[in-house]
């Protein structure tokens, strides 16, 4: 699991940095974007593990921009993290093809195995957060 | 008697006046709509043959629209479902949604994003009901083929030609042609080409 890599994409530096080291002190390769769009810009590799997408408010809205969403779903397994009672962008992840989505604040270790099972191909099962 | 291709809205929702404007609002724009005041009485009269869609209220009295979501599931009904509440919060909306849920609207909604939901609901299940009854009437043709027709057919579909399922058979060419001819037309097909270009997929599946 360790050669693994964990795409980290938050507009807020913040949260990047600190997702980045929680995943790499878990012992997977952290890489962190500003955007899903810089992601297919710059770093897209063929056979990606898994992205963990931080949500604003606008993060997921207008046509645009969940046409990219959902193009990067369909590459890797996308793990969706939202704002407490932000339904609508919880909804329009799943509709788009998050493989799941969850509440912030979250617990690190919770965060870490719903990561690790991602990755591992357990994504589909119907674990609620 | 419904005609069987009319879609019907099915709208559950134990408080009558939400059910009632959901029901005007939908037959506003000219399709039919069915309202139930509890999800035991849509049990009790859906019938899985019915083209449509269902709204539903999370939060009844006596099972709630996500209970209703897991004995549609486990009684194989693929009606789809939007869900409605009042008062939503992330878990609630990513259980419906993994339950299978197209979509999930709050109160108070915009009409025409649950109209628009509602659409996009009808034209799901319109399709998903086509490629069944495809794949089902297929079934039923090949279950009218004889043992050695379904036998050329499958070496047909692996790509053999007359002479090498004529070996394998240990029949003669002219016998695997005559066949061959019998199953197109027991399936309604005119060519092999034509055979290879639609039915690979789906008589596999069958």
């Amino acid at each position: 699991m360790a050669d693994k890599t964990v795409f980290i994409v938050s507009e807020d530096p913040t949260v990047r940095d600190s997702l980045s080291k929680l995943v790499a002190a878990a012992g997977l390769r952290a890489e962190a974007l500003p955007s899903i769009e810089v992601w297919f810009r710059t770093a897209a590799p063929e056979f990606p593990d898994c992205l963990v997408l931080d949500t604003s408010a606008d993060s997921l809205v207008g046509p645009e921009r969940l046409a990219e969403f959902a193009r990067a779903c369909a590459r890797m397994p996308v793990l969706v993290l939202v704002h407490r009672g932000a339904v609508q962008t919880a909804v329009h992840a799943l509709k788009h093809g998050a493989v799941d989505v969850m509440q912030k604040p979250l617990q690190a270790e919770i965060l870490l195995e719903r990561i690790r099972k991602v990755i591992a191909g357990e994504g589909e099962e119907d674990a609620v957060h | 008697m419904r005609n069987a291709r009319e879609q019907i809205v099915f709208i559950v929702d134990d408080d009558a006046a939400v059910r009632d404007s959901i029901q005007e609002l939908v037959e506003s724009v000219g399709l039919q709509a069915e309202g139930h005041a509890s999800a035991f009485a849509f049990l009790d009269s859906f019938q899985p043959q019915h083209s449509g869609c269902l709204v539903l209220d999370v939060r009844m009295a006596a099972m709630s629209g996500l209970a209703l979501q897991e004995q549609l599931n486990k009684r194989g009904f693929k009606i789809p479902v939007i869900v409605l509440t009042g008062h939503g919060d992330v878990p609630m909306a990513v259980q419906a949604m993994k339950a299978g849920a197209v979509d999930f609207i709050q109160k108070p909604y915009r009409d025409q994003a649950l109209l628009d939901s509602i659409n996009a609901a009808l034209v799901l299940d319109a399709a998903a009901r086509h490629s069944s009854s495809v794949a089902e009437s297929l079934k039923h043709q090949l279950a009218t083929l004889t043992e050695r027709e379904r036998e050329v057919l499958n070496q047909t579909l692996t790509g053999s030609t007359s002479k090498e399922i004529a070996r394998k058979l240990s029949v003669s060419p002219r016998t695997v042609e005559t066949h061959r001819q019998n199953l197109l037309r027991k399936l309604g097909i005119g060519t092999v080409k034509e055979l290879m270009l639609h039915l690979v997929p789906q008589v596999r599946d069958c």
